[in-house]
């Protein structure tokens, strides 16, 4: 196994204010790993970081984020830019809303793959097409001439995992990306997500507050809280024998369906 | 005693945009609560539920169908009557933050529906002190305004601004959903041990299954404006009889 994004002491500041102190982990090739915590812990904090979305007042004040031997805090936006969305693809809680409402669903893949490779619109389509027949979608055509309000909010997000994928990025972070669909869309998108990772070999880092999502997609697991790792372990190692009282707390939290 | 809810053939349509067919929210929906219960009302997005609960509590007038609650029509209730009516039933949103007014501490919101009520303002500010303590919150946070207290904390302060009416029924529209696990839990202790002490009856809605296996009493599931199954918890979720609602079940990970 070979580690492909590594946090060394991570420590990042909001208007000098800490939200995350002394991270350090590694996301291994193909593998899943889920960030987990309550709201106001830092893990999307975290994962934003590597992408450099911390907005004017954030800030990593200490520690490294080592993709391909750089140190992605270090690079200016522009070498960023060519880093992230082709070889780092991001999806947010609502995919929706970060598509434009007047133009085609088509149009924007279009436009958001021409960024970062230069393509024709015919082979976008034909590459869309097929990528999207291989993420399960079966009206593809019929989805790229739709206008993002057409589509159900099940739908814009499983579009929105499908536009992060174009680009074939080696690792895929998600930011609560089921967090706002109703227990049966979410299930869909549990499944998109680990097709992609069949399909494609994605690394993937999840962040989500929801424990029974993190069961069913992780290998690996971090448990969060107030800007640090309390604890990680493998799924079956924090489910069964979760050595943290925070974590025990947070599990027995989740009220389990009895069939 | 008497039935705290009933609802006949309650319907509801809103004009769907850019088509002259209407969009069915809810179709012949008829439920009753009695006391002590709790209901809950499932089902995916867009079912109708919260629709179902807008019309109940009259924010939103039914096109058609009856509303009683303790056995009196309320389904055309204005004004005055209206005010009678929050005296026995009482709501709490699924974002507790929006629903206070921000220019006001949490004291003076809470304080204000029992001032509507004819209560006197000190005698008022010592009630809603006494329900903001069993409700976990201090003293000190009926000074503080929305925005200076956390989610879970705001809605605790909506369930006491609720509860401090002493209604027989409470209506919950995903009031735990926006919170936290911990934090949701904390909340549904401070509901139960509401229902032990008052005698409190709630419809409960919610898009988690697991949630109302633990917390309710009877469930309805509802899909696409109608009310398709109803059944106790443990019927509904071991032995459903809708393919819809099978559907549901499966798909909880």
């Amino acid at each position: 196994m070979a580690e492909i994004l590594s946090y060394e002491q991570v420590d990042i500041c909001y208007n000098g204010v800490p939200a995350v102190k002394d991270v350090s982990f590694a996301l291994q090739k193909s593998e899943i790993l889920v960030i987990a915590g309550e709201s106001g812990s830092g893990k999307s904090t975290l994962i934003r970081a590597a992408m450099g979305l911390l907005g004017k007042q954030g800030q990593v004040t200490r520690g490294d984020i080592w993709y391909q031997g750089r140190n992605l805090p270090d690079l200016s936006r522009r070498e960023l830019r060519r880093i992230c969305g082709a070889k780092i693809g991001m999806i947010f809680q609502n995919a929706g809303a970060s598509f434009c409402p007047n133009r085609t669903v088509g149009k924007q893949l279009y436009e958001s793959l021409k960024a970062h490779e230069p393509i024709t619109k015919e082979a976008f389509y034909r590459k869309a097409e097929v990528q999207m027949k291989k993420l399960g979608f079966s009206d593809a055509k019929g989805i790229l001439d739709s206008y993002p309000f057409e589509l159900s909010g099940g739908m814009q997000q499983r579009v929105g995992i499908a536009a992060a994928m174009l680009p074939e990025p080696e690792i895929l972070l998600a930011d609560e990306p089921t967090s706002a669909l109703d227990v049966y869309i979410q299930k869909q998108v549990v499944e998109e997500l680990l097709m992609i990772r069949r399909e494609y070999g994605t690394s993937m880092i999840l962040v989500t507050h929801n424990l029974a999502v993190a069961r069913r997609m992780a290998d690996r697991m971090l448990i969060m809280k107030d800007g640090q790792i309390v604890e990680q372990g493998s799924v079956a190692q924090i489910f069964a024998h979760p050595a943290c009282a925070y974590t025990r707390q947070l599990l027995a939290a989740v009220p389990e369906l009895r069939r | 005693m008497e039935t705290v809810l009933e609802v006949r053939n309650l319907t509801k349509t809103f004009p769907k945009r850019g088509s002259r067919e209407a969009l069915e929210a809810v179709a012949d929906v008829s439920f009753r609560i009695e006391p002590g219960e709790c209901l809950a009302v499932i089902g995916g997005s867009g079912s109708g539920k919260t629709t179902v609960a807008k019309m109940i509590t009259r924010l939103l007038p039914a096109d058609s169908g009856q509303i009683f609650l303790m056995g009196e029509e309320i389904t055309h209730a204005k004004g005055k009557a209206l005010r009678t009516i929050y005296r026995k039933m009482q709501m709490v949103f699924q974002t507790p933050a929006e629903s206070f007014d921000p220019r006001r501490t949490l004291g003076e919101s809470a304080a204000e529906s029992l001032c509507n009520q004819g209560i006197g303002k000190a005698e008022a500010a010592s009630r809603v002190q006494e329900l903001f303590l069993r409700c976990g919150l201090p003293e000190e946070y009926l000074m503080r305004y929305p925005h200076e207290v956390s989610g879970g904390q705001c809605q605790r302060a909506a369930i006491a601004r609720a509860a401090v009416l002493h209604p027989a029924l409470l209506i919950l529209d995903e009031a735990t959903s926006a919170l936290d696990m911990t934090v949701q839990k904390e909340i549904l202790e401070l509901l139960s041990e509401l229902r032990r002490e008052e005698g409190m009856t709630y419809l409960f809605i919610s898009h988690d299954i697991a949630l109302v296996q633990q917390f309710c009493d009877r469930v309805l599931v509802m899909d696409q404006g109608r009310m398709i199954e109803e059944g106790t918890p443990d019927e509904v979720i071991r032995a459903p009889r809708q393919e819809y609602t099978k559907r549901l079940i499966e798909s909880i990970l």
